[in-house]
């Protein structure tokens, strides 16, 4: 089917030209980087732009490593980049594990991690992982560069912190200091791909630290502070897991829609925590499941 | 081929020139051309099909620049100087790739909508991971749909063609 | 008849590899959407979307307006009768008064080009007044329920009546019933609806489109135009995939394409999208289906009684013909002696529903086969056992007490899926109570009627032309659809071993109905045996004309020459069939021929008793599943599925069908779901509506039982519909077996298992 909406597409070289074009367009304007969200929008008519601007041109957009003590992650970079990279691999293994979770082969080709939390869906999978990261989410705009913490880029679901004229250069991901495990666990219907219908994202720090957000349970992807305060400083037993786990409805406000109930996710929202939790907390201690083992 | 369904006056058209199978083609297209109206329409390389029109049955996949992509999720004006193989590139000698012998061998075809995408998809795993197991098989092509075989000959002619 | 018997089989039985591969690997295989025409123009359907509603005025003034547009065809632009039903006269083309369901069209917008016509359809303003509407089949049956067509909205009802089933309840030690309830299935053919139409320079129309039933089509066209038969001309495109999705609804699409082509007199295409093809093509029924069943002490069933209700949607397109079909055979496949079975077809304001494999069975098996289990598990019996005890058997009677006489393979089915898939010992197994995961396996049988039976006798005949060339070389033309199962394959090898020519030899061709009289719809896995037969009927006209010659040639009497491997004659004195070929053309003799196969007579009277199929397939399916308790995902681990084909004729692509059907059952029975609210689909793409991946199959062995039909060419019997019929319900008692959750609707989502354990039920 053919896109009906009528629209100019331009390809700015560099950076500013690109800010400058977008400032001139106003909010009629939208990037375009994979576009495996954008093209289907405009397909189906949910968004109607005068203009597309492809900033796969642009140099130092595609940038992916370690950069001090961060990993860079341009916005042109792919879940195919992230999966296929070394550092990301061995530095960062809850964003691979993340990033083999979405859609499929031919899509993670196209799709990249700033237009997945441009579009900013409930159930999009790099909310959570970014969220338990504490990554930060680097934008220019006319008026020069800011740095949004992720905790306050989502704002609504499919809203951002972005403003009109702002373009998302790269995001920044700290390393954990003095290392760290994760685990990523996605509810979908079935084996194939799906879009989540719940998600964990856990980060096992040392000396009993943890951070957990959930995807797909509220508006917008939410970091779970009381499960955080609850488990940080304690061993993790059976006990304090059962508690936790009692707090998630006081977390998350799930909704029912076509993919599940609002009562189903409340069901796997402690299973998938508990799984997440014990995967996250072995691997730490140099044991659990290899990355990118499926949990449900 | 004639009027093309995808081709239209909105936007300002633009020409682009990219590689084809092997060869330079050049092409008008409007900004809303998506990568898959170009090789239909444009340059009736009609092999590369549509199921859905959102990435969501693979019928469409074609290589870029070496990697699978669902064509009708790309814009036309994004593969300017880009390289892009089809189905037909796969025979562009004459002589079919091993992927599609293996296909036609292990009774993988059915209906064969599906076929073109599953095995570009299968082309470009086999071109990265030369002896893939089955689950990765499974998973390389989990975003093509076939609604005919069941998986199990396709799977099968992709297990066979990596030996 | 076919003198089997006393010849070697060739190319029959063997793997040949599909003709059609190499077109489809190569992306030569030309679909309807890669054709074009000179001058053509593309479409696109106006859908107001509304569920039930009058319609006041079609207004086409922004549209027209728009550059680019060249018409927008509404019912007034309907030259013949705007009437489309397959079955009954219910179905307008364009609505021109009322809208009965959301994807009714009341306008066909012709532009330049796709986007253009789809730009311009969105402008197009309907100008509706709603009206109440019902949603679900059984309300609709009660006093005072929205009427969908004016009569009421039970337009249809059939009744099978054998023994008595007071005395036969009478007699049980244990009945069991229950009430079961199945949704719509969406066919989810790859290759979306699509048409094109050309008008032709004598006054007639030329039909390309992707589908089942050319003759269907053709009688649509034709009727709506106004035209002779004679003037429409269908030809069948390479056609990807159809699974009973393909038969009534092409006619529509065909038709719309017609009417705009007709008045532009320009060629037109139309294409579904996706979206288009969801809400415009018809589904799987949904049905409740109650049954009780009643059995003495040693597992003998004494008596079922049977309650069918299908959703038949706005327009009953084959509902007629589904729920015959579904009250035929609703016991199951099983001796009763007392049967009482009311199956009743109903509108409501949602999609039409038709044809999907199977055939309205599936989900009466849903329920007959739960309920057998239930009756075994009573009694304390293994379900197998009980199958085995009450199953049909040759010398056996069928619910319209039809004696079955040969090619009865269900035992054998349920021995064989019996042994390889080990389940006497898997089903006696326990896991610990503590391991979260369960496992189970499960069992379903069924029987299917093969071809139309006794509700479409007028349409049971199939043609063929059979064209030798001078050179040996032979064209066939068919009236059967390859819709992807293989039919030109096996007819091919059909061709070869009667006509004795190799089989690189033979093409045969997609449907042109200019070419083969009516040969009825390419359904109910009737085309390989009626159009198998037909091609055996040609073949035997020309190795009489042409065995004539080669006697005379050869100096050897008629009666003695065969054809076979390519050579023609009798011992030591043979020729090349190429080289009689030639010889005949010399002579002027005639190497054509037409072939005819007419289905044997069936009955079904009032009371459903008479012989109501000629012939019946049989299959069962034993599924193996692990649950997840904790998340209630249930994987589906290992499929054995055993199925009566007659006889083989390429192992190849009936393995392929029996794959392809277990992976339809599992996506009825764990995750198609097509979820509506009011006339709104809320499912209309594959990210909504899941559909199993390769991620998602399991492990399938297939086992072939040949038990000959004398009247099936070589033997065989259909296979397209049954290997998409056992499954589900084996699913579903595979589950109960893990779980002990005994599910009464589909599909079993991992919600539905988890929601239910957390609910306390199950073990």
């Amino acid at each position: 089917m053919p896109i009906a909406h009528e629209f100019e597409y331009v390809k700015p070289t560099t950076l500013d030209e690109a800010v400058r074009v977008l400032a001139e367009c106003g909010d009629g304007a939208r990037v375009l980087a994979g576009g495996t969200d954008l093209v289907g929008w405009l397909r189906d008519d949910l968004v109607a732009p005068d203009l597309l601007v492809d900033i796969k041109g642009i140099e130092g957009l595609g940038e992916l490593g370690l950069e001090g003590n961060a990993l860079t992650v341009g916005a042109c970079v792919t879940f195919t980049d992230l999966i296929e990279s070394e550092t990301v691999r061995i530095d960062f293994p809850l964003v691979y594990e993340m990033a083999r979770t979405v859609a499929s082969v031919g899509i993670r080709n196209r799709a990249t991690m700033v237009g997945n939390i441009c579009s900013a869906v409930p159930c999009c999978d790099s909310g959570p992982v970014l969220l338990v990261y504490e990554a930060v989410i680097l934008v220019k705009g006319p008026s020069g560069g800011r740095a949004i913490p992720a905790t306050e880029w989502f704002v609504g679901n499919k809203t951002t912190a972005l403003e009109v004229g702002e373009i998302v250069t790269r995001i920044a991901i700290p390393l954990p200091e003095d290392g760290h495990a994760g685990a990523y666990v996605k509810l979908g219907r079935y084996r194939g791909e799906d879009l989540a219908q719940a998600s964990v994202a856990i980060l096992a720090l040392p000396r009993d630290r943890y951070r957990v957000a959930f995807g797909a349970v509220a508006a917008t992807p939410v970091r779970a502070p009381k499960i955080e305060a609850l488990l940080s400083w304690k061993s993790l037993g059976d006990s304090l897991i059962e508690k936790a786990k009692r707090l998630i409805r006081q977390e998350t406000s799930p909704i029912s829609d076509v993919r599940a109930s609002k009562e189903y996710r409340e069901h796997m929202l402690p299973v998938m925590f508990e799984r997440g939790l014990r995967a996250a907390a072995a691997r730490l201690a140099g044991s659990g499941p290899e990355y990118g083992t499926r949990f449900v | 081929m004639t009027a093309a369904a995808g081709d239209r006056g909105n936007g300002t058209a633009m020409e682009i020139r990219l590689t084809v199978n092997d060869a330079e083609r050049v092409a008008d297209v409007a900004p809303t051309t998506t990568l898959v109206e170009l090789l239909r329409d444009h340059l009736a390389l009609t092999g590369t099909k549509v199921g859905c029109g959102h990435g969501e049955c693979g019928a469409c996949t074609v290589i870029l620049d070496g990697r699978p992509v669902s064509a009708c999720l790309v814009f036309a004006a994004q593969c300017r100087g880009r390289k892009v193989l089809t189905i037909e590139g796969l025979s562009a000698s004459g002589e079919a790739d091993r992927v599609q012998r293996a296909f036609v061998k292990a009774g993988a075809v059915q209906c064969g909508y599906c076929t073109p995408g599953m095995i570009v998809s299968a082309y470009a795993l086999l071109s990265s991971n030369p002896r893939p197991s089955r689950r990765e098989i499974e998973e390389a092509i989990s975003g093509n749909l076939c609604r005919c075989t069941g998986y199990v000959k396709i799977v099968d002619a992709i297990d066979g063609a990596s030996e | 008849m076919h003198d089997r018997d006393d010849r070697e089989m060739g190319a029959v039985g063997s793997r040949l590899v599909r003709v059609d591969a190499d077109a489809k690997v190569t992306g030569r295989a030309l679909y309807v959407d890669d054709l074009t025409f000179p001058g053509m123009l593309e479409a696109a359907l106006v859908l107001p979307g509304c569920a039930h509603a009058r319609l006041l005025k079609v207004d086409a003034s922004d549209a027209l307006a728009m550059a680019g547009v060249h018409a927008v065809v509404t019912a007034d632009d309907v030259p013949g009768e705007n009437q489309v039903g397959v079955v009954d006269r219910d179905q307008p083309l364009l609505p021109s008064e009322r809208i009965r369901y959301s994807g009714d069209a009341v306008a066909v917008v012709v532009a330049e080009t796709r986007a253009i016509a789809r730009e311009a359809a969105a402008a197009v303003r309907a100008e509706t007044e709603e009206i109440p509407a019902v949603f679900d089949a059984v309300r609709a049956m009660e006093p005072g329920a929205p009427k969908v067509h004016d009569d009421g909205n039970v337009f249809l009802e059939y009744r099978v009546r054998k023994g008595n089933i007071d005395e036969g309840f009478e007699a049980a030690d244990i009945i069991v019933e229950r009430t079961f309830r199945t949704h719509h299935q969406e066919h989810s053919y790859l290759e979306p609806l699509g048409a094109i139409a050309v008008p032709e320079e004598h006054g007639g129309v030329t039909i390309y489109g992707t589908m089942q039933c050319p003759y269907y089509v053709q009688k649509a066209v034709a009727t709506v135009l106004g035209l002779p038969l004679a003037h429409v001309r269908v030809i069948q495109t390479v056609t990807g995939g159809g699974f009973g999705g393909k038969e009534d609804s092409p006619s529509e699409i065909c038709a719309c394409a017609a009417v705009a082509a007709w008045k532009l007199r320009r060629p037109v295409k139309l294409i579904y999208t996706r979206e288009d093809d969801f809400y415009r093509s018809s589904k799987r029924h949904p049905m409740t289906v109650t049954y009780k069943l009643g059995a003495t002490r040693d597992g003998t069933f004494t008596a079922a009684q049977i309650r069918v209700v299908a959703d038949a949607g706005a327009y009953s397109t084959l509902t007629p013909v589904v729920v015959f079909r579904a009250a035929a055979h609703a016991t199951g496949p099983y001796e009763i002696p007392n049967v009482h079975t009311d199956a009743y077809g109903v509108y409501t304001n949602r999609q039409t529903t038709g044809a999907f494999r199977g055939f309205g069975q599936p989900q009466t098996i849903f329920a007959n086969e739960s309920i057998v289990d239930e009756v075994a598990e009573a009694l304390g019996l293994d379900p197998i056992d009980v199958r085995l005890k009450n199953g049909l058997a040759v010398g056996k009677r069928t619910a319209t007490n039809q004696l079955l006489t040969e090619s009865v393979g269900l035992p054998e089915t349920l021995r064989q899926a019996r042994e390889a898939s080990g389940w006497d010992a898997k089903r006696a197994e326990r896991g610990a109570d503590s391991d979260p995961i369960k496992r189970g396996i499960g069992v379903g049988s069924i029987y299917y009627g093969v071809s139309l039976g006794a509700k479409g006798l007028a349409l049971d005949g199939s043609g063929a032309h059979m064209n030798v060339y001078r050179d040996g070389s032979v064209r066939i033309a068919i009236g059967g659809t390859e819709m992807g199962q293989g039919l030109l394959t096996v007819l091919t090898q059909i061709a070869s071993d009667a006509l004795g020519a190799p089989t690189e030899s033979i093409h045969v061709d997609h449907v042109d109905t200019s070419v083969v009289p009516d040969s009825g719809p390419s359904v109910a896995s009737r085309t390989t045996l009626m159009t198998g037969n037909a091609i055996i009927d040609a073949a035997e006209k020309l190795r009489a004309t042409m065995g004539e010659v080669a006697s005379e040639l050869l100096g050897v009497p008629t009666g003695e020459i065969t054809f076979r491997d390519g050579r023609v004659g009798a011992g030591d004195r043979s020729i090349a069939f190429a080289e009689l070929a030639a010889e005949c053309w010399a002579r002027n003799v005639n190497t054509a021929a037409d072939g005819w196969y007419a289905a044997p007579l069936s009955t079904f009277d009032e009371d459903g008793q008479g012989d109501a199929y000629a012939i019946y397939s049989y299959a069962t399916h034993v599924a193996e599943v692990e649950v997840d308790t904790r998340t209630g995902h249930v994987r589906l681990v290992r499929v054995t599925a055993a199925h009566d084909v007659g006889k083989i004729l390429n192992p190849t692509t009936l393995e392929g069908q029996v794959e392809g059907g277990v992976l339809q059952c599992a996506g009825m029975a764990l995750y198609e779901r097509m979820i509506t609210d009011g006339g709104d689909i809320l499912t209309p793409d594959f990210s909504t509506y899941i559909l199993p991946t390769a991620m998602d199959v399991p492990e399938i062995e297939t086992l072939f039982i040949e038990e000959p039909y004398s009247r099936g060419p070589f033997g065989a019997k259909g296979i397209g519909e049954t290997p998409a019929m056992p499954g589900a319900v084996a699913i579903a008692n595979a589950i109960y077996h893990a779980t002990g959750l005994r599910f009464l609707e589909l599909p079993i989502t991992a919600e539905a298992v988890r929601l239910a354990l957390a609910d306390g039920r199950g073990r």
